[in-house]
């Protein structure tokens, strides 16, 4: 079976302290449990609000991810074990 | 104060509302937790750490308290409204069910023993016709009122039935004017009504016409002026439907009074002195005109006068006409010739009720009278004795009139003889549900005298008529 390709769609506040913390929690859970099959889309809200508009984001940070299914998280995604049962990645497979 | 334009649009999750309820707390959460750093509107966005966005951040928090609050809300009542409102149907059923017969049984007793004296062997004095005369007279109007009072929680409840009819107003017409005339006569009213040369059918209930159009002449007649008149008119209002109008020569009413007009127990502050009327005609009138799909309204002068009318659907002729006879029955015993007489057993547990229905059957010498308090006693008696007829009261202690009946019909020696409802519960759905049982006909209290000894002669006839070697199939 292939690899399923994650896409996130990070939505951020230009460097605001939650935002940044926010971008390297998911860097950091999409290195350690999707390596190579990630792709992570970074928006600033403060320049392209519009976007964050059509997308419904109400408030940043907010990770979307789209594929393999929609799941909307908000805030900077300190609690990693919250994060993966929320995109339902507990115990997928590690290895690439 | 946020707009709610922009809180939670429908995405392509499946479940809607949970998964919405679900995101606004998530950003709720976010909010508290401090890990917000901008909010989005449609104006652009706010840094949290900002002043302004502090207040905005905190109108955006109610704004989703509320709309989690109230969508939650929602969920609940949805669930629970249905179950109510069918609890509540539910009940008020019973209640009118029940208040039918807890007003009609004591105006029973009233009505019957003043008939019972009224029409006795011996003659009475004129003191005495003229207190029976207010008895009954009471009487009548305390039904009249019970049943108009009831007609309209029926209503209320959604539980009247109409029949569709062609109903031919000139005969609706004649009927109204000969029950009007009395009080017409008796105020000095003049009354005019019109002449059909060409014959009108109205779509609607023949009995529920004719009370809305009595309860108009009855208003114009009342609120009338000394020798004042009062004249029907009727033409099409559109081709397919007419408008009957009753036109008075009163005081008038106001634009303001005119607005009060089809309100229970408001009579505008006029008062129409101790005739008939209760105060809720009109409401009663009104709802029947509009389940009937008509319309109803009043026009006024002050000073001149008031037009009350309705409009009804018009309809071509029945397939055929059958004129109602009213013929007064007579009370008076049949030939005697020699026949023994035959039994009639009365199952009632009402002393009252069966005082009355033993007077009334020593006025019949060729009847006999049994009597059985309750539903079991009432079967044994009719398998011992086998009267020609049994009169039931419905409402019985322990077991109730239908199931005696039931029990009657089961029997071989037994099912053949006409049980006769008597009962207080004067709802059709009551009397649908006896005559499907197999009940040979219904008498609703207060039992009227005529009716009460036609019935019998029928349901003896009946039973004269089958021989018990013929074998009846239920």
């Amino acid at each position: 079976m292939s690899a399923e390709e994650y896409r996130f769609r990070l939505f951020v506040a230009g460097d605001e302290p939650n935002s940044c913390l926010a971008e390297q929690n998911l860097r950091a859970l999409c290195l350690t449990h999707l390596p190579n099959r990630h792709s992570i889309e970074v928006i600033d809200v403060l320049q392209e609000f519009e976007v964050a508009l059509l997308a419904q984001i109400m408030v940043a940070p907010a990770v979307v991810m789209v594929a393999p299914r929609l799941v909307t998280l908000f805030g900077a995604l300190t609690d990693q074990a919250k994060v993966l049962a929320a995109l339902g990645l507990k115990g997928v497979d590690h290895q690439a | 104060m946020a707009s709610k334009e922009w809180i939670i649009k429908p995405e392509d999750r499946p479940d809607d509302v949970t998964a919405r309820l679900e995101r606004a707390e998530n950003i709720l959460r976010t909010l508290e937790r401090g890990e917000a750093d901008a909010v989005l509107s449609r104006d652009g966005p706010r840094l949290v750490h900002s002043v302004e966005a502090v207040e905005r951040e905190r109108q955006i928090k109610l704004a989703l308290e509320e709309l989690v609050n109230t969508r939650a809300l929602e969920l609940i009542a949805a669930r629970e409204s249905r179950d109510v409102a069918e609890a509540a149907t539910l009940a008020k059923s019973d209640f009118l069910s029940s208040m039918s017969h807890e007003l009609r049984t004591p105006l029973n007793a009233i009505l019957g023993f003043a008939q019972l004296l009224e029409s006795g062997p011996t003659p009475l004095t004129p003191t005495q016709k003229h207190d029976i005369d207010q008895i009954l007279g009471a009487g009548w109007y305390l039904l009249g009122l019970v049943n108009e009072i009831l007609d309209l929680a029926q209503i209320d409840a959604g539980k009247i039935v109409l029949s569709w009819e062609s109903v031919s107003l000139a005969d609706v017409m004649l009927d109204c004017q000969c029950l009007v005339e009395p009080l017409a006569q008796r105020r000095g009213i003049a009354m005019r009504f019109p002449r059909f040369d060409i014959p009108y059918f109205v779509k609607g209930d023949r009995i529920r016409v004719k009370q809305t159009l009595i309860n108009l002449l009855h208003n114009a007649i009342k609120y009338n002026k000394p020798e004042g008149s009062v004249s029907v008119e009727c033409a099409l209002a559109t081709p397919d439907t007419i408008r009957i109008g009753v036109r008075d020569a009163g005081a008038g009413l106001t634009a303001e009074q005119l607005a009060q007009l089809f309100q229970p127990f408001n009579r505008l502050g006029r008062n129409a002195g101790t005739d008939e009327g209760t105060g809720i005609g009109l409401v009663v009138a009104k709802r029947l005109v509009e389940l009937m799909g008509g319309t109803i309204g009043a026009d006024s002068t002050v000073g001149v006068g008031s037009t009350f009318w309705i409009e009804l659907g018009l309809t071509t002729a029945p397939p055929s006409i059958v004129r109602e006879a009213a013929h007064a029955v007579p009370v008076q015993p049949p030939q005697l010739d020699g026949t023994p007489r035959n039994t009639v057993l009365y199952v009632e547990d009402n002393a009252a009720n069966l005082d009355l229905v033993e007077e009334l059957i020593k006025r019949r010498p060729d009847l006999s009278l049994l009597t059985a308090t309750d539903g079991n006693l009432g079967i044994e008696l009719a398998r011992t004795c086998l009267p020609v007829v049994i009169l039931m009261d419905i409402n019985l202690p322990g077991m109730n009139g239908l199931q005696a009946m039931k029990a009657l019909r089961a029997d071989p020696t037994t099912e053949r003889i006409p049980v006769i409802a008597v009962s207080a519960f004067a709802m059709p759905v009551d009397i649908k549900r006896a005559l499907e049982l197999g009940f040979f006909s219904y008498l609703t209290k207060p039992i009227k005298l005529n009716e009460f000894m036609a019935a019998l002669d029928v349901a003896i006839k009946f039973s004269e008529t089958k021989s018990p070697s013929v074998a009846t199939k239920p």
